[in-house]
């Protein structure tokens, strides 16, 4: 039986929940969980090795009250739109997940595919890290490991602020020149606008808890955080909302 | 003390950003930046760290040093070599 969290919270907050569980995980103190989560005020991570001033435009950011902060995993830089994304994470540990890197991703991103499914989109996995519908991006994930335990966290745009997120992040030009766009527009897209209705975000929630209870096979009963999560994630908190922790490169 | 940088799209990949100080025949430092996954983290920082002070000559070979150490998703070890080595010979 696998945990399953619901919340939403500042970006701060849910990445300091994120390292606590792999943490915990790691010291076998706590179940399987997945846990979807909402980032309110809506907010921006970006990728362990990234540069802020290469992944975001910071005065866009500031201008509109939008924070940021760096995440432990890898990957790129993340608009999440607190009226259209869902945030999942995944945490386990390798007796269940795939030890293989590439494989362990396909693997957790089937339980976005049998989401995309269960709303009537077919998604297709694109190595390493990303789900694609109609070749355009939806949802993208990244993964860190401790010891035996795996932290797998993506997004999932429902009804994303596209305008906002161009504003808000940085491609590489050579990112975007690859792939024969101009735009990041042009390249990711929502549920919504793949229905051409506008999805709920209730709607969303539940077809994540029935794609992933299909992709892993597993059952969920909903819980909350343990005392000893919260206690790890309020110190992790401090670490992602310093000045020298989101500024590291 | 020069600052080069260089920019590498990796095709079906992520991008690679090489920035380096150099002070005559040597890296003062390097940083590696980007929108790619290294496995384990820490230990890549360990590479960045292992090139400070080196000999523009002992540079791959410090690289490749780190082949069994860590595992890289979106590059290879190989294509940290060639954007560094490229970015050497650069003006």
């Amino acid at each position: 039986m696998w945990r399953l969290i619901v919340n939403e919270g500042d970006v701060y907050w849910n990445m300091g929940l994120d390292e606590a569980m792999l943490e915990l995980k790691r010291k076998g103190l706590i179940p399987n969980t997945l846990r979807l989560y909402i980032m309110k005020p809506s907010a921006v991570t970006i990728g362990y090795f990234q540069k802020v001033v290469d992944a975001v435009n910071l005065s866009y950011l500031e201008k509109n009250e939008i924070p940021f902060t760096r995440r432990i995993t890898g990957g790129g830089s993340v608009y999440h739109d607190a009226e259209g994304e869902i945030t999942y994470s995944v945490v386990a540990d390798l007796d269940f997940i795939p030890f293989d890197l590439l494989k362990s991703y396909q693997f957790i991103c089937r339980g976005i595919l049998e989401t995309l499914s269960f709303l009537g989109l077919k998604a297709k996995f694109v190595p390493i890290n990303d789900v694609v519908v109609n070749g355009k991006k939806i949802s993208g994930s990244a993964q860190a490991r401790r010891g035996n335990a795996v932290l797998q966290h993506g997004t999932l745009m429902y009804n994303t602020n596209l305008e906002v997120l161009e504003k808000a992040l940085k491609a590489p030009r050579e990112k975007l020149v690859d792939r024969g766009v101009l735009s990041l527009k042009e390249r990711v897209t929502t549920i919504s606008l793949e229905l051409h209705r506008k999805v709920d975000k209730k709607e969303v929630i539940e077809a994540l808890k029935k794609g992933f209870r299909k992709a892993f096979n597993v059952d969920f009963e909903e819980g909350g955080f343990t005392k000893e999560e919260i206690s790890l994630a309020r110190k992790l908190t401090g670490k992602y909302s310093s000045r020298r922790w989101k500024f590291k490169r | 003390m020069a600052r080069k940088e260089i920019v590498k799209r990796i095709p079906g990949g992520k991008t690679l950003k090489v920035e380096v100080e150099l002070k005559g025949n040597k890296i003062e430092k390097v940083v590696f930046s980007g929108d790619f996954f290294a496995y384990p983290p820490e230990i890549f920082e360990e590479l960045e760290k292992s090139l400070r002070n080196v000999d523009i000559e002992e540079v791959e070979e410090r690289i490749r040093e780190y082949n069994e150490k860590i595992v890289l998703l979106g590059l290879s070890l190989e294509d940290v070599v060639s954007a560094i080595k490229e970015l050497l010979e650069k003006d």
